[in-house]
């Protein structure tokens, strides 16, 4: 029972199904790639909602007698899982629906709609094709993108506004390399940050100067 | 936990933009998809360069273990060519002690033969080198009194090889002679073939080659074994191969009798009566005329002992009646020069820097320097 639940979990006794579920979303993520040997897709996946009912029966079912709670859920989720893996007719019917009729809310967070994956493939495939011709590819860029938050968003924006001059994507597209001089006069900031993440840098430029819509809403989100 | 868009997927990893634009390298599973957003996690993460070094550490890894392998296997095999006895050392006063000795004067092994010197204790010798080990020797002996009753040490050398390097050879008995300077040393040389069977007989090489040159007495054969010291190298002291040097007063008179010899036989005496001889007679040694046992042994080891002579002063003296006696307190300091002393026709192959002051103080003589070897063969005739 959910009180079980809290008590094992050593939370506050008012919190509800869904702020439990909302918590322990990872969790549930978790021990659904554990089981599938797969990511877990953010797009309507139909594991995912096998995963949560699982993790919803967990909570009905545990009592303290059975061990700690998250071990237990995790069994209940894996058994879900494989049950549905095995014969997914047998569970057509546990989707969205089943969760919301048992009062479950999902947050969009986790149910995106699926987009038309032909677009974005090809916008993915035209960065790809874009960088490659500035002489790196996606895995340098990988190793050299900015790992702090702050580095990256001020590149970002950095990138937001050099797009914006005609004038610099225009010397990028032609001389395949950012006018970082230019730029350090004209933003004020230091040659060091520029160079640091300059494929970064060029990477959004391209993203937002091509208009690859669905990168450059994944970035900004 | 991130969300991703996957970007690009490799063999063993994919490429993931997570949604703060941050270009992760996630772990390869199955049924991935370029544009695909899921989610992952910490631990799917590939550090950035974590695949690069990883693959460049194996391969350090891999040579490193191969280089270290070959390093073990030729250390070891290195080792034991070291470990091997180079020679083989014995020293006999009582207790009788054999050392091996490597190729660099380390002592590799000591051990007793005889039941006194099993009793002693040894294992700090091991890894010293042979002049630091010999003195240690000497220094336990003393301590246990050995020395006090037998001043006669019998010395047995082998090259285990039987490869005459006469440069160690030279340099172990230096170590043998300046350590034991107040002890008569009887120096035998044996072979690889002597060592074995000395060790069969569970004696030390010194007595096995006594027992093996003294042909003639057969109960001193049998005894030899077990015989004082003093009694062996008595026996053996005309013997060819062998070497003595007195106490004190002769250890570097090497001169190169040979024909000498058959003098020296006739004496039994033991080192002492050296110096009787020496103020019966006006000069220090003569080989002819007597028989310093000591010099006749050593004139037939002839060619090592001379070799430091050759270099050295030949003195030429008148007469030289007095002077063994100071002589004898003096031999300590070693030089190698020769004194001849014209008027008894004999010469006196001296070492010792003091015999040659003396000497020349004595006599005022104008000395003569002259090649040794040659010279003093001649004269000896």
């Amino acid at each position: 029972m959910l009180e079980c639940v809290l008590i094992d979990l050593d939370v506050n006794k008012n919190t509800n199904v869904n702020e439990l579920i909302e918590k322990h979303m990872p969790f549930i993520i978790k021990s659904i790639s554990d089981v599938t040997g797969r990511y877990v897709s953010c797009e309507n996946d139909e594991e995912l909602s096998v995963g949560l009912l699982g993790f919803h029966e967990a909570i009905e079912r545990y009592d303290n007698e059975k061990g700690h709670f998250l071990s237990f859920a995790k069994l209940v989720i894996g058994s879900r899982i494989k049950n549905y893996l095995k014969g997914e007719n047998r569970h057509h019917h546990s989707s969205l629906e089943d969760l919301l009729d048992k009062g479950l809310e999902i947050k969009d967070e986790y149910l995106e709609q699926k987009e038309d994956n032909g677009v974005l493939l090809e916008q993915i495939n035209r960065l790809k094709e874009e960088i490659s011709s500035f002489g790196f590819t996606l895995e340098e860029l990988a190793d050299e993108a900015p790992k702090q938050q702050a580095t990256r968003k001020n590149a970002i924006s950095l990138s937001e506004e050099i797009s914006k001059e005609e004038e610099f994507t225009s010397f990028m597209y032609v001389k395949k390399r950012l006018p970082i001089k230019r730029i350090v006069l004209k933003f004020s900031v230091t040659e060091k940050v520029v160079k640091r993440s300059k494929k970064f840098i060029i990477s959004v430029v391209i993203i937002i100067d091509k208009n690859l819509s669905g990168l450059k809403d994944w970035i900004r989100k | 936990m991130n969300k991703g868009m996957i970007m690009e997927v490799k063999k063993s990893y994919a490429i993931a933009l997570n949604d703060e634009g941050i270009m992760d390298k996630i772990s390869f599973k199955k049924d991935m998809e370029v544009g695909q957003k899921i989610f992952y996690f910490e631990d799917d993460i590939v550090k950035a360069t974590k695949s690069k070094v990883h693959r460049h550490n194996n391969f350090i890894k891999a040579f490193g273990s191969i280089a270290a392998l070959f390093l073990l296997v030729f250390t070891f095999f290195n080792t034991m060519k070291y470990e091997q006895a180079y020679a083989i050392v014995s020293l006999d006063i009582n207790p009788s002690i054999q050392m091996e000795v490597d190729s660099n004067k380390k002592v590799l092994k000591v051990e007793g033969v005889n039941d006194d010197g099993k009793a002693m204790d040894f294992a700090d010798i091991k890894g010293l080198d042979i002049d630091e080990g010999i003195q240690q020797i000497k220094g336990k002996l003393v301590e246990k009194k050995y020395l006090d009753t037998n001043n006669e040490v019998l010395v047995g050398v082998a090259f285990t090889n039987n490869e005459d390097n006469s440069i160690y050879e030279e340099s172990l008995k230096e170590a043998i002679r300046s350590t034991f300077n107040t002890e008569d040393i009887t120096y035998v040389k044996a072979d690889k073939k002597e060592v074995e069977e000395a060790k069969t007989e569970g004696i030390s090489l010194g007595r096995y080659k006594a027992k093996e040159s003294i042909s003639v007495n057969q109960e001193a054969k049998s005894n030899i074994g077990k015989a004082p010291v003093k009694e062996i190298t008595a026996l053996i002291k005309d013997k060819e191969n062998v070497i003595q040097w007195d106490a004190k007063d002769e250890k570097t008179s090497a001169v190169p009798e040979i024909n000498t010899k058959p003098a020296v036989k006739n004496d039994n005496s033991s080192t002492n009566t050296d110096a009787n001889k020496n103020e019966n007679k006006p000069s220090l040694n003569i080989p002819t005329d007597n028989a310093h046992p000591n010099v006749g042994k050593e004139g037939e080891k002839e060619t090592t002992i001379n070799k430091p002579i050759n270099n050295e002063v030949l003195e030429v003296e008148p007469e030289v009646p007095p002077v063994k006696e100071p002589d004898k307190n003096t031999k300590p300091t070693d030089s190698n020069s020769i004194n001849i002393d014209p008027t008894n026709g004999t010469t006196e192959n001296n070492t010792t820097s003091g015999k040659n002051q003396d000497n020349s103080k004595n006599n005022n003589t104008t000395s003569v320097l002259v090649p040794v070897i040659p010279k003093t063969d001649v004269i000896n005739k």
